[in-house]
């Protein structure tokens, strides 16, 4: 089984069953305005995988289709072999958990520990196997020291907190999280991507809608772009970062690590467009086969063979 | 007008969230839910249908207030939600009765003459009939509320909910129940966000028609972002595969204290028999 395998290496190696197909899908809510254009993408077990677009343009609507708190698509959306349909909602929604745009509208009941449990306890989860879970859960997202705090008492990183638990406490194979770093500070945006980082090496499969490109943990490596409900691009990251059309359509702003790289690279080709051929590695003469540094790591990476490459030529020089 | 916004709500909340910190460790909370339920219920009966005596309201109000200070429920809180609810919305439905309810002149009051100098101009008269509907109808009001907050801070929300459907009240009242207890923290939350964003953009007072326009839209507002945190609500429980059912933790309702409450209940039903029927 490649679940069982996932849980010890899977950040390397995603295995290729898809667990979430669209095909052909429209949707529009009560008023005749079309809001998903004929969509169609899979995504494989263990994907990492962020939704881009303007506001507006659908990324939440398509979350909600996908787990049918919404109805009447048209096309095919299927989860695990399941067809989403009324009837199969319940067995989708067990399957996949989502993580709302606004903790506040997610939380309904008076204690975070209450709140925990809900999810189990709809499974069929009671007595001590519920309060395992319970436990469980708070311990993994760092929760459990305000299990029996009042809702309404907590500040927003809590209850974003709270939010994940929740649906961690259910055990889903499939996440899908909504702008999950707005209104954080840094710090808990950082442990929010701690908590992402986890789910990803137990082998979930996670979709993430973000408009921030720069707190976008290293392993999501894919994206969807809409437009006005349309897919407008589906590939890696890094293709994504090289058409700055897409991404102005949308909204969107390239990571200050490829703002900077292009920088540093301008800059040196301005003074001594030789040394650039010099360098070689990530720098080759030929811009249009760069490949973008996406991370700082990569960056750093370049930087360092870019300024050895430079001290070189002054020592030659010098002597 | 803001903060004033902002402490109502911090109020609210509060005391919505139905803290139950000082009921927790007697044994009335470890009461059968279902049987706390269905007593008030029946005294609901009793207080609108089978007993609508002035006496017997005024009796159990101020029993069930003595009652609250033995079981330790929040008596600051219990007043609130007394005075707000069972005070205010009475006075102001109350107070029309007095002057519109035909009778014997008890008072005249000669607003028109103070106003405009004028001894012909209009007078209000009180008569004592409007007394007495108004106090009686003030009263009535007042005993029911006093017996929904006696239930309502002793017993969690959730612990309301469950009971419920064990009496197979369907699900959709249920839910719709949960919701719209949601529905009031949005509501309060919202009020204030709204009075605050508004605040901060009106430098200058608006003339009296355009304000007034101007709160309509804002009221309208209200009422829509609520609803729509209302749906999302709705969403994030179905989500989470709601049916109709809310965990009910660490609580199992103490047989001794359900016999001890039944057994109370009984005392108070004979002596009210005993006092009704022969004396
Ligand atoms: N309940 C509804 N009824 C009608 N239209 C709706 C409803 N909910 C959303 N819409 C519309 O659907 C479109 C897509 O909304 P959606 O929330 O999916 O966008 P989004 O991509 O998530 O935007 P954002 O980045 O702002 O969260 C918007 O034009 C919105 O006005
Ligand atoms: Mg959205």
């Amino acid at each position: 089984m490649p679940t069982a395998k996932s849980t010890t290496n899977s950040t390397t190696q995603p295995t290729t069953v898809p667990v979430i197909v669209f095909e052909d899908v429209s949707f529009s809510y009560h008023s005749q305005v079309q809001i998903l254009h004929n969509l169609s993408f899979s995504v494989n077990q263990g994907d990492a995988m962020v939704f881009l677009g303007e506001n507006g343009s659908g990324k939440s609507t398509l979350f909600l289709n996908l787990l049918h708190l919404v109805s009447g698509h048209s096309g095919s959306i299927v989860v695990e072999n399941l067809e989403v349909s009324r009837k199969t909602e319940k067995k989708v929604r067990q399957r996949v958990g989502i993580i709302f745009q606004n903790s506040n509208d997610q939380l309904f009941l008076p204690t975070v520990k209450e709140e925990i449990a809900f999810g189990p306890y709809n499974l069929g989860f009671s007595g001590e196997d519920l309060e395992n879970r319970i436990i469980h859960a708070a311990k993994s997202i760092g929760v459990d020291d305000i299990l029996d705090k009042k809702i309404f008492h907590l500040s927003q990183g809590e209850k974003k907190r709270v939010a994940i638990a929740a649906v961690y406490a259910m055990d889903p194979e499939i996440y899908l999280f909504d702008e999950p770093f707005a209104n954080l500070d840094p710090k808990t945006k950082t442990d929010l991507a701690q908590i992402l980082l986890e789910l990803h090496q137990q082998g979930k499969t996670i979709l993430l809608i973000s408009h921030d490109l720069d707190r976008l943990p290293e392993f999501f490596t894919r994206a969807i772009v809409l437009h006005a409900g349309a897919k407008t691009f589906d590939g890696t990251l890094r293709d994504l970062y090289s058409h700055s059309e897409i991404l102005t359509q949308a909204n969107l702003q390239v990571p200050s690590v490829v703002e900077l790289y292009n920088l540093v690279k301008n800059k040196l080709m301005e003074r001594n467009p030789h040394l650039i051929e010099k360098i070689g590695g990530e720098i080759p003469a030929n811009p249009k086969s760069i490949p973008i540094p996406i991370t700082i790591n990569e960056f750093s990476k370049i930087l360092d063979r870019t300024l050895d490459k430079i001290l070189e030529q002054i020592l030659e020089k010098t002597n | 007008m803001a903060s004033l916004a902002k402490s109502l709500n911090r109020e609210f909340q509060n005391y919505l969230a139905f803290e139950k910190e000082h009921t927790r460790a007697t044994l009335f909370f470890s009461v059968s839910p279902l049987i706390k339920l269905l007593h008030t219920v029946w005294l609901l009966l009793v207080v609108n249908t089978f007993l609508p005596d002035p006496r017997f309201w005024a009796t159990l109000s101020f029993g069930l207030l003595l009652i609250s200070l033995m079981v330790r429920i929040n008596f600051s809180r219990l007043m609130k939600f007394v005075v707000i609810l069972g005070i205010l919305y009475p006075l102001i439905v109350a107070i029309p009765i007095l002057f519109i309810t035909p009778g014997n002149v008890w008072a005249t009051i000669p607003l028109g003459e103070w106003i405009t100098s004028n001894p012909n101009a209009f007078t209000i008269t009180i008569t004592n009939e409007g007394i007495m509907v108004a106090g009686i109808y003030f009263l009535r009001i007042f005993t029911n509320v006093t017996v929904v907050a006696f239930l309502i801070l002793s017993t969690p929300f959730t612990h309301i909910i469950h009971a419920l459907r064990q009496l197979k009240v369907p699900t959709v009242f249920t839910s719709l129940l949960m919701l719209t207890y949601r529905y009031f923290f949005f509501f309060f939350e919202n009020l204030v966000s709204i009075i605050q964003a508004d605040e901060s953009r009106h430098v200058r007072k608006l003339p009296f028609i355009q304000r007034f326009a101007h709160l309509s839209n804002l009221f309208g507002n209200l009422l829509l972002r609520s609803l729509h945190q209302g749906v999302n609500v709705h969403r994030a429980m179905l989500a989470r595969g709601y049916n109709g059912e809310f965990p009910l933790l660490e609580f199992s309702s103490n047989r001794k204290a359900t016999i001890i409450y039944i057994a109370i209940i009984l005392v108070y039903l004979g002596l009210g028999c005993f006092f009704y029927f022969i004396w």
